[in-house]
């Protein structure tokens, strides 16, 4: 009997290695519980493909986005609230990855690990998401956009909380058009992509602002230096072509009429190294924004390793390969907004269970010190001159608005029409906000994006000023 | 109704998981004693061999149960069963067979207490039992007895009182097993019973405190050999 | 007692426990089914509970037993099988039942068989001319279903002739010791094994094919040893195998989705991605008995009742259920060096290690860790024929522990 009992001893390997089985079968259950419970064929919360029962999406004024009705779901009965909150609501089938329906999808079906989707079971309804987003501003800024592609944002700098968030071409989700796979046209490039957070761009004249500061803080005597412009500047082999013909000015003229020559004298004697450090610390190649812990944004980036002079020169105004994304440029503007400190911008206010317990609400943090007090002042000043001498207080009327426009040369084609982007916010206590517009493939900044700031605003102060 | 839905799941969830991992840990905790059913011991050398398990491996090689090292026994000699009515040696195909009171077995042959079986040259008296003459199983019932027949020794006067059943009661009640008339005892003062095997003793005066080796008599405690119980001023010695 | 340091669990207790778990099952069952199914689910519910009390009370107190886990923990699985059949299909759950009882009737008459090795070694031709038989009757005779030729038909009952020789299979492989000592030669096993190996795979149940592979190699090794011989057969298995997906190239293709059963999603990795995707929802405590969705796919109950028991269950249950196979064979393996002969050592080892390996096959095929080979889950799943070699398996794991039988009028 000793040897048969010793043999079986061998079972043991048996049991082993079910139980590492088990172990990678537990495992695998456990950490894609959530996805794979999230699946579109799950009749728990999928009906035909798309999500049936989940919670209500709504935004900061308690106006419903999206709602479950008899099985399906719903949406706001403003066409204009439904094109210009389908970015930030998502659809019901998954194809805007960044959407509240898909990145909170667990949230809105209440599918717990613990226990699974049965409070959807329990409740026939998931929990209830609100948004910082304001409908109204949202329309305005969507009807400001039209047709053309691109994007608007606003955020409260002091708070982070993100009140408009506008992404263009849209489509009305209660009446989707069922051209969008077979168009030619390119009408609807992008449609799913939420530009705001997933876009990025060439930030054209914008950058200037994150070269002025780095010369702030690195070039003592900037502001008694004199640049000569004369339409265009010889750096190393190549020119780099300014908008007009400046003669001599100093640093805050050059800002307000955003001179290519002197900007790209300033980024290359800053060089490589200061310009890229100062653009990592606000989270150039550095650091996807995540909103709301879940909303992960494209990263912007700036890569002069081994450039000649000459594309410092272009990086230095925004140009060479210069991509920002719109959301980290708009919390790096609330950051000069706010002293220098940047928030994290958030878009979900508070999540309410079934039972109307507040189970998860976002706090207002803090992304840390972009700039130092006296440099934020500084990049203030010229932000504010820029809007009192450049652009006109016309448009912001009532606001102290501060703001830099960029015009993004975005091909080397002599036809192609550039990208136009505002960045800016308002000095008004009463008014925390930071905007950032930004139109594909249109006329100068000062015609396209100023105007939709503007009307942007100017709905903004309506809406949270009495 | 939904509620009820709601906490059905868990306690559901909980009561499977109460017997499994109840089975499951005694499933893989359980195991028998080990014991010692026979003894071959070796004419020449009074050297004693238990067979410990029902089936022994008789033999040369180092996998056998009961190993010889006589050059005359087979690597794998014989078996030694203990079957439904009795022990029984096999011949296993071995070269010099196997000779059970001096007579060659074919293939089996049926053991009785204190046959003399030869495994080639290695001679051996078969006994059934851990030891002696004795029957296996009576032996064993035997043992039991003894075990099960604890004795409460009356330390004041020496005198012993064997439990005979399974529980004694201890009071001022006539009628009780051991009595004890004073007055401050309760008429049903303690009782010491069997539970699996085990012996306890509970309280159940109230007056007096019931002691066990100086510490009161609360609650129901298991008895050990050698445990003292005070009631007043009897006191008896436990002993198993 | 034979045990020492661990203790029995007291059977009264869990059994109080698992009539309190059935009277839930049985409560949400009949809230949800058709009127017209309610007898039938009580009938089903109160006469299972009615043989549960029976028997224990039988071995308790007529037979003096003391350990009950092993019956414990088939009990519990199998009214947790009951219950998903009763809810999923509430007109096969009589059928169903009459396959429990028969198990549960074999599980005691083979125990009986068992207790007495000369009889049992006696037995072992006569069971492995009897199971090819069976075997070579299945083949000629079998109707396909599902691909697999693995069905008879008698008298309008079903059978699935395999299951059964599972246990012949064991019964016929394992030996006492004298046996084995005396003819160490594994040939006549060997010729039997691939009988019945080969016939399994004419018949294109090679999940079943493999299982008594597995338990095969298990036996020849317990028996013999030799882990030399035991690896040439496996080597010349495993060509075996290679040849049959040369030529039969469709077998092949029904593994094609293994490892990424997301990119087959809805082709050979459905059944596989559903019942993951289920599996989730249902969380640690599942979605409650009947409120699955995973059940309305094909062979829910049978294949996939891993999936439908996470899915209602809840994962911690599914859990525990496995912990439970582990545990038989582990039990088995303790036993073996105690056991009242060789033959009963691996009768149970061979037993315990066929349910965990088809639990094995059944739990990591769907999960997509193994391939899908769609064999049952023991106990739980529905099927009459599965049911009832589980039971009779479990006599054999019942059978290694000498505290089962009364011996020379003396309980050991």
């Amino acid at each position: 009997m000793k040897t048969i009992s010793k043999r079986a001893l061998i079972l043991y390997a048996i049991i082993l290695l079910f139980l590492a089985g088990c172990g990678l079968l537990f495992y695998n259950l456990v950490t894609n519980s959530s996805d794979w419970a999230m699946n579109r064929v799950n009749k728990h919360l999928y009906s035909s493909g798309s999500l049936a029962t989940a919670g209500d999406v709504k935004d900061a004024n308690g106006i419903v986005l999206a709602t479950t009705q008899n099985g399906a779901r719903a949406y706001n009965q403003s066409k204009n609230i439904r094109l210009s909150t389908l970015h930030t609501v998502g659809d019901n089938a998954g194809f805007i990855a960044s959407g509240i329906q898909t990145s909170f999808k667990d949230e809105l079906t209440g599918y717990t690990l613990v226990d699974g989707v049965y409070n959807l079971k329990r409740y026939g309804k998931g929990n209830d998401i609100t948004l910082t987003i304001n409908s109204n501003v949202c329309a305005t800024a969507y009807k400001a956009l039209g047709e053309r592609k691109g994007t608007v944002a606003v955020m409260n700098y002091k708070t982070g909380e993100l009140v408009c968030i506008v992404s263009t071409p849209t489509y009305d989700i209660m009446n989707k058009p069922d051209d969008i796979l077979t168009d030619t046209t390119g009408k609807y490039d992008g449609i799913y992509m939420n530009r705001f957070f997933s876009g990025l761009y060439t930030p054209g004249s914008t950058f200037k602002v994150i070269t002025a500061a780095c010369a702030i803080e690195n070039i003592p005597d900037i502001y008694t230096r004199t640049f000569e412009c004369e339409g265009k500047i010889q750096i190393g082999e190549g020119y780099v072509i300014c908008s007009g013909t400046h003669g001599e000015i100093n640093f805050e003229k050059a800002m307000n009429k955003s001179c290519n020559c002197a900007f790209a004298t300033i980024a290359d004697e800053l060089g490589s190294e200061k310009l890229t450090a100062t653009a990592e610390r606000l989270g150039f190649n550095t650091k996807n924004l995540i909103v709301s812990d879940k909303i992960k944004c494209a990263k912007s980036k700036l890569n002069l390793t081994e450039s000649a002079p000459l594309d410092i020169g272009w990086a230095g105004i925004g140009q060479y390969t210069t991509l920002i994304n719109p959301c980290q440029m708009l919390t790096m503007i609330s950051a000069i907004a706010n002293n220098g400190t940047a928030v994290s911008p958030y878009l979900v206010s508070e999540i309410k269970n079934p039972e109307g317990e507040v189970t998860f609400f976002e706090k207002t943090e803090t992304l840390g010190e972009f700039f130092s007090p006296s440099v934020a002042q500084s990049l203030d000043n010229l932000l504010r001159s820029n809007v009192k001498n450049q652009y006109g207080d016309s448009y912001f009327k009532g606001m102290d608005m501060c703001g830099k426009t960029g015009t993004a040369e975005i091909s080397d084609d002599e036809d192609a029409k550039p990208n136009a982007l505002f960045v800016g916010y308002s000095n008004n206590e009463d008014m925390p906000f930071a905007i950032i517009v930004v139109v594909e493939n249109t006329t100068s900044a000062i015609k396209s994006a100023v105007p939709i700031a503007s009307a942007v605003m100017r709905e903004v102060k309506t809406e949270y000023t009495n | 109704m939904e509620v009820l839905e709601y906490v059905l799941r868990y306690i559901l969830c909980f009561l499977a998981i109460a017997v499994i991992l109840n089975c499951v840990w005694s499933l893989i905790r359980l195991r028998p004693d080990k014991k010692v059913y026979a003894v071959l011991v070796d004419m020449s050398n009074n050297k004693q061999y238990p067979i410990t398990c029902y089936e022994a491996s008789v033999g040369r090689s180092k996998i056998c149960d009961i190993i010889f090292t006589n050059s005359t026994v087979s690597r794998s000699h014989a078996v030694i069963a203990l079957r439904k009515d009795g022990f029984y040696v096999f011949d296993t195909e071995s070269k010099s067979g196997v000779y059970v009171n001096e007579e060659k077995i074919e293939k089996s042959e049926k053991l009785n207490d204190g046959d003399v079986i030869a495994f080639g040259t290695a001679i051996m008296k078969f006994h059934i039992g851990n030891d002696g003459n004795n029957d296996y199983s009576h032996k064993k019932e035997k043992k039991q007895k003894e075990q099960k027949q604890p004795k409460l020794v009356n330390l004041v006067d020496g005198t012993e009182f064997t439990i005979d059943g399974d529980f004694v009661t201890i009071g001022r009640a006539k009628g009780s097993n051991i009595e004890l008339p004073a007055p401050y005892v309760s008429r049903k003062q303690a009782e010491v019973f069997k539970e699996k095997n085990k012996w306890y003793i509970e309280n159940m005066g109230s007056i007096t405190k019931t002691t066990l080796n100086g510490e009161t008599v609360n609650r129901v405690i298991p008895l050990i050999d050698g445990d003292v119980i005070r009631i007043g001023d009897f006191a008896f010695l436990f002993e198993m | 007692m034979q045990t020492v340091k661990a203790r029995n669990v007291n059977p009264y207790i869990m059994l109080f426990i698992i009539t309190l778990f059935q009277l839930i099952c049985f409560l949400s069952l009949v809230t949800r089914v058709d009127e017209q199914y309610r007898s039938d689910i009580l009938m089903t519910f109160g006469g299972y509970l009615m043989i549960e009390y029976a028997y224990f009370i039988g071995a308790r107190l007529v037979l003096g037993r003391r350990g009950f886990e092993v019956e414990l923990i088939a009990f519990l699985l199998t009214s947790i099988g009951l219950s998903i059949t009763a809810s999923v299909y509430p007109d096969g759950i009589v059928k169903q039942f009459i396959a429990v009882l028969v198990g549960i009737g074999g599980f005691v008459v083979l125990q009986w068989v068992l207790r007495d090795v000369k009889f049992c070694n006696s037995m072992r031709i006569p069971v492995a001319v009897l199971a090819l038989g069976l075997l070579v009757f299945t083949l000629v005779f079998a109707r396909a279903t599902n691909g697999a030729k693995n069905w008879i038909y008698i008298g309008g009952i079903s059978i699935q002739p395999s299951e059964l020789v599972k246990v012949a299979f064991i019964f016929v492989g394992a030996a006492s010791l004298e046996k084995l000592q005396s003819n160490k030669s594994l040939t006549k096993f060997v010729v039997f094994a691939f009988g019945c190996v080969g016939a399994l795979f004419l018949m294109y149940d090679f999940g079943t094919a493999l299982i008594f592979f597995f338990t095969f190699i298990v036996i020849a090794f317990m028996r013999s040893g030799d882990i030399r011989t035991i690896v040439l057969l496996c080597t010349i298995a495993l060509m075996g195998g290679l040849l049959v997906l040369m030529f039969r190239p469709y077998v092949a293709n029904r593994f094609e989705a293994y490892g990424h059963v997301w990119e087959y999603f809805d082709t050979s990795g459905y059944q596989q991605t559903r019942t993951m995707i289920y599996s989730a929802s249902g969380g640690l405590f599942g979605v409650g008995l009947g409120n699955g969705k995973l059940r309305d796919i094909f062979a829910a109950t049978e294949d996939l009742v891993f999936g439908v028991v996470c899915e209602e269950f809840g994962m911690i249950m599914a859990g525990a259920i496995l912990l439970s196979y582990i545990a038989l064979l582990v039990y088995s393996i303790r036993h073996s060096k105690y056991a009242r002969s060789s033959f009963y050592a691996i009768c149970a080892c061979a037993a315990s290690s066929l349910m965990l390996f088809q639990a094995a096959l059944n739990v990591f095929g769907v999960n997509d860790i193994l391939p899908l080979t769609g064999v049952t889950l023991p106990f739980i799943s529905r099927g009459g024929s599965s049911i009832i070699s589980c039971w009779m398996l479990l006599a054999f794991i019942k059978a290694v522990d000498r505290s089962t039988y009364r011996f020379g009028g003396v309980r050991q």
